[in-house]
């Protein structure tokens, strides 16, 4: 799957989680950069993104991301 | 950083000035806030203790004693006291009575847990609640805000008058009120948690309530120095809890403070009726009369500690 | 010894003035030595026994946490885990052998016997060192962030060691994160004057709230908590809603006072709490108090847990914040009390998680001429009253104790009654000030801290305003440890 494809449906999958009109998601994306996205929601898009591409993240995966970038480059790695 | 140095100890120099001066003008404005009482020279008795005994230890009748008590004085209150009646007064008394028993004893401080974080300063609020328990009681006899520069009670407060107010003016009887039995209740309840038996053992005692049981052999160590008797006293009580929960605190007292050491055992005593009582623990004003009549006719009945624990 | 005493103003001086030295503001090496000699020196003028446990563990967890960083580069990925794992057991287990051993045990005894096995615990004589909350945690969270690839490991033993030991937060926090903390030991220190200035307002300011307000009021608390057969139903009302302003006072004041001497020395340390009087709701409160706390447990034990239980929608999380505020109350003692006060807290989260207002996070605005909006003010006070609940069951010895003072407070008005003056004027008017001062200075770290600037520009100003405060200070505190306050002349 392309990166920019992951990006469109992430996109997708924030601006309906945390109820934005839009958002545009950089690989350099962190938490603080959307003021809606704190620990509680962060949850809820985990389970949204793991249902969308029909994941499973482990715990420790989840702990390690550091910016949305790395997020995507575990999206990538499930996938293959 | 030389700027720093030189702000903060021009800080400190004017805070110690500026103490030294308040101080000092204090002490010339307001003499007599600063003067002690005394006890009176004919005085060779103190009592020391709680609630039971500042309402049965009537001092106009026994002659020759002092009733330093207070309510909800702990031992450490009592140690302060003892240190004030010996230290600062010219003849220092020689007998010391201990007003205590099983429920002033479980009643009085429980070992609470503080968080870890106040853990290390548990002795400054062991402190601190002493300092509090006899503020509580006496701040209305003592207009507190004069006290407001003196540092420790017991040096600079006028402890004799303090205990002079409170409740040997009382005539209450309260014997049939349910709620009279608060403290009795409180102290059958906590026999009962250890191990589900009604008997408060010593060990239970000295583990929840260390904080008495330190200020107890501070008591006796004071005593020791200055040569003073020291005598436990158990005022009367209407209700007397079995002796199986009596066992517990009367052998502590023996563990902890020795065979020899004396006890007036009192808490049996017989008086005419209920209306002696103010509620189980205490007597009233009436109650204290006939007992104190009674010490003071014949003397005080002692017996060593190894007798009372049996 | 306390950071307010003559003792560590003694002590706090030599450690300043030779940090500072010009010779050792050259090498951060020889800063950290200093530190950690001073450090170790502190910690043994408390608790010399417990010297050479806090030096083994230390080490330990530096071999622990290397070797977890080697099993990661290795790609080890399972060998991490165990190292980890182990780290954590280790952390926990010394935690729970210090402070929960006899409580344990005990209930577990008492469990045994009340079904008829006669088992005898005799609680041991186990001495619980102080500090020991809080440096177990940096420990246990350094392995779990070299885990989550979060920090390096420390090249430094002398780095960690110095981290871990740190004198002005070893005793009572706040606790600081390795990835926030260890980077400020990498490098020399040279004297900020501004922020030296700040520390101490914050140290000055700690030291009123701690000594003014919260030492006079412990004298009602303390009073309820441990006499309350003979208080008067009042009386316990008034000491349970005065207590959640006491403990915010004492503990932020002594955190206030650690961080201040940190700022000294050129640390920042972080913040313990936010002005938790100003809550609205149960979960703004824990939002505002003892943040280095509850920041742990929810990056340590909340986050993992929410993972978890990520699928199972609202009870999920329910689930998670229960065990996170069990942790949080266990963690303050060994007592059923501790988790009595978890489980209600927990309860109190319920109506939260269920309207979904759990995890919005509503900015605190003002209302007309800058004072507090009226719905806010609501909730703030029936946040406050919430949390007096909590303070009577965290508070009382034990379960039962928590029975008899409803008990008393209901049948109240008791002997010894004392209806009037509980407080004298000058603590009624400190809290009062104290409260005031909450609002108006609600975005700043503490009530009298300034714009870093005015501390050159405004010196004279400031520290004479300083000067009237301490004076305050000195003529209304209330410790009975007089020695501080009092020159015995």
């Amino acid at each position: 799957m392309e990166r920019s494809e992951i990006y469109e449906k992430l996109n997708e999958i924030f601006c309906d989680v945390l109820d934005l009109d839009e958002v545009h998601l950089t690989d350099a994306s962190v938490a603080d950069d959307i003021e809606e996205w704190d620990s509680l929601s962060h949850i809820q898009l985990i389970v949204a993104i793991e249902k969308a591409f029909g994941i499973k993240f482990t715990s420790l995966e989840i702990m390690k991301w550091n910016n949305v970038g790395e997020m995507v480059n575990s999206i990538i790695a499930k996938k293959q | 950083m030389k700027r720093f140095i030189k702000l903060f100890c021009f800080f400190w120099l004017f805070l110690i000035l500026a103490i030294g001066c308040i101080r000092i003008a204090w002490i010339l404005v307001t003499p007599h806030i600063m003067e002690r009482d005394v006890l009176d020279k004919d005085i060779h008795t103190v009592v020391l203790g709680g609630s039971v005994g500042r309402t049965a230890w009537n001092d106009s009748i026994i002659l020759g004693s002092k009733n330093l008590c207070g309510a909800s004085m702990t031992f450490g209150g009592a140690l302060n006291n003892l240190k004030w009646a010996t230290e600062y007064n010219e003849n220092k008394p020689d007998t010391v009575i201990l007003s205590t028993g099983l429920v002033s004893m479980v009643y009085f401080y429980d070992k609470v847990d503080v968080p870890d974080a106040l853990l290390e300063r548990n002795e400054e609020k062991r402190n601190l609640l002493n300092y509090s328990v006899f503020l509580d009681n006496y701040k209305h006899y003592i207009e507190y805000w004069k006290y407001i520069l003196v540092s420790f009670p017991y040096k600079n407060f006028d402890a004799y008058k303090c205990v002079d107010g409170g409740f040997n003016t009382q005539n209450l009887n309260e014997i049939n009120n349910p709620r009279a039995y608060n403290q009795i209740n409180t102290a059958i309840e906590r026999a009962k948690e250890y191990d589900g038996q009604n008997v408060l053992s010593k060990e239970y005692i000295r583990t929840h309530f260390t904080y008495q049981i330190n200020n107890l052999h501070k008591i006796k160590e004071y005593c020791d120095a200055h040569q003073q008797t020291l005598i436990i006293l158990n005022t009367p009580m209407y209700k007397i809890l079995d002796m199986a929960s009596d066992k517990g605190y009367r052998q502590l007292i023996c563990s902890e403070l020795g065979d020899s050491t004396l006890v007036a055992d009192y808490s049996r005593f017989k008086v005419p009726d209920s209306t002696y009582f103010r509620d189980p623990e205490h007597l009233n004003i009436k109650g204290a009369q006939y007992f104190g009549e009674h010490i003071a006719r014949e003397g005080l009945h002692l017996q060593y500690a190894i007798d009372y624990c049996k | 010894m306390v950071i307010n005493s003559f003792r560590f103003l003694a002590f706090f001086a030599v450690v300043f003035l030779v940090y500072f030295l010009p010779w050792m503001r050259q090498r951060h090496t020889r800063q950290n030595l200093w530190l950690l000699l001073a450090s170790y020196f502190f910690y043994g003028f408390v608790d010399w026994k417990m010297l050479p446990v806090l030096l083994a563990i230390t080490v330990a967890f530096w071999f622990l946490g290397g070797f977890i960083r080697k099993s990661i580069d290795r790609g080890n990925a399972k060998a991490a885990s165990r190292f980890t794992t182990l780290g954590v057991v280790f952390g926990i287990g010394l935690l729970f052998y210090f402070k929960y051993l006899n409580f344990f045990a005990g209930s577990f005894a008492k469990l045994l016997n009340a079904i008829g096995l006669h088992v005898s615990w005799s609680t041991l004589n186990i001495v619980l060192p102080v500090g020991v909350s809080f440096f177990t945690f940096k420990l246990i969270s350094y392995v779990i962030e070299i885990h989550r690839e979060k920090i390096q490991p420390s090249e430094s033993f002398l780095e960690f060691a110095t981290y871990i030991a740190f004198f002005p937060t070893i005793m009572a926090g706040p606790i600081d994160r390795p990835g926030k903390f260890l980077p400020q030991l990498r490098q020399a220190h040279q004297f900020n004057y501004n922020l030296a200035m700040d520390g101490c307002q914050q140290i000055l300011w700690g030291v009123f709230t701690k000594m003014v307000i919260a030492d006079s009021i412990a004298v009602i608390t303390h009073g309820a908590w441990a006499l309350y057969p003979e208080k008067t139903s009042w009386y316990l009302i008034y000491a349970a809603l005065l207590s959640p302003i006491q403990v915010y006072a004492d503990f932020d004041g002594y955190s206030n006072m650690a961080i201040g001497v940190g700022k000294i020395l050129g640390f920042n340390i972080t913040k313990n709490f936010d002005h938790p009087l100003l809550a609205r709701n149960v979960s703004e409160y824990w939002r505002r108090w003892h943040l280095s706390l509850t920041g742990w447990i929810t990056d340590y034990v909340f986050m993992p847990l929410n993972v978890r239980f990520r699928n199972w929608g609202n009870l999920g999380i329910f689930l998670a914040i229960s065990i996170n505020l069990l942790v949080i109350g266990m963690w303050h003692g060994a007592n059923w009390t501790y988790v009595l006060f978890g489980v209600y807290h927990s309860l109190l989260f319920l109506p939260l998680i269920l309207t979904g207002k759990f995890g919005k996070n509503k900015k605190l605005k003002s209302g007309r001429r800058g004072c507090v909006q009226f719905k806010d003010l609501l909730g703030m006070i029936g946040t406050h009253l919430l949390m007096a609940l909590g303070h009577i069951i965290i508070f009382s010895a034990g379960v039962p104790s928590i029975i008899r003072l409803f008990k008393c407070m209901i049948n109240g008005d008791w002997f010894f009654v004392n209806p009037l003056s509980l407080l004298s004027w000058y603590s009624i008017l400190s809290i009062v000030v104290l409260l005031v001062l909450e609002w108006f200075t609600r975005n700043k770290e503490f009530a009298i801290q300034r714009v870093s600037k005015d501390y050159t520009s405004k010196t004279f100003r400031i520290v004479f305003l300083d000067m009237l405060l301490a004076l305050a200070i000195v003529i209304f505190s209330a410790s009975a440890n007089a020695e501080f306050v009092y020159f015995q002349f």
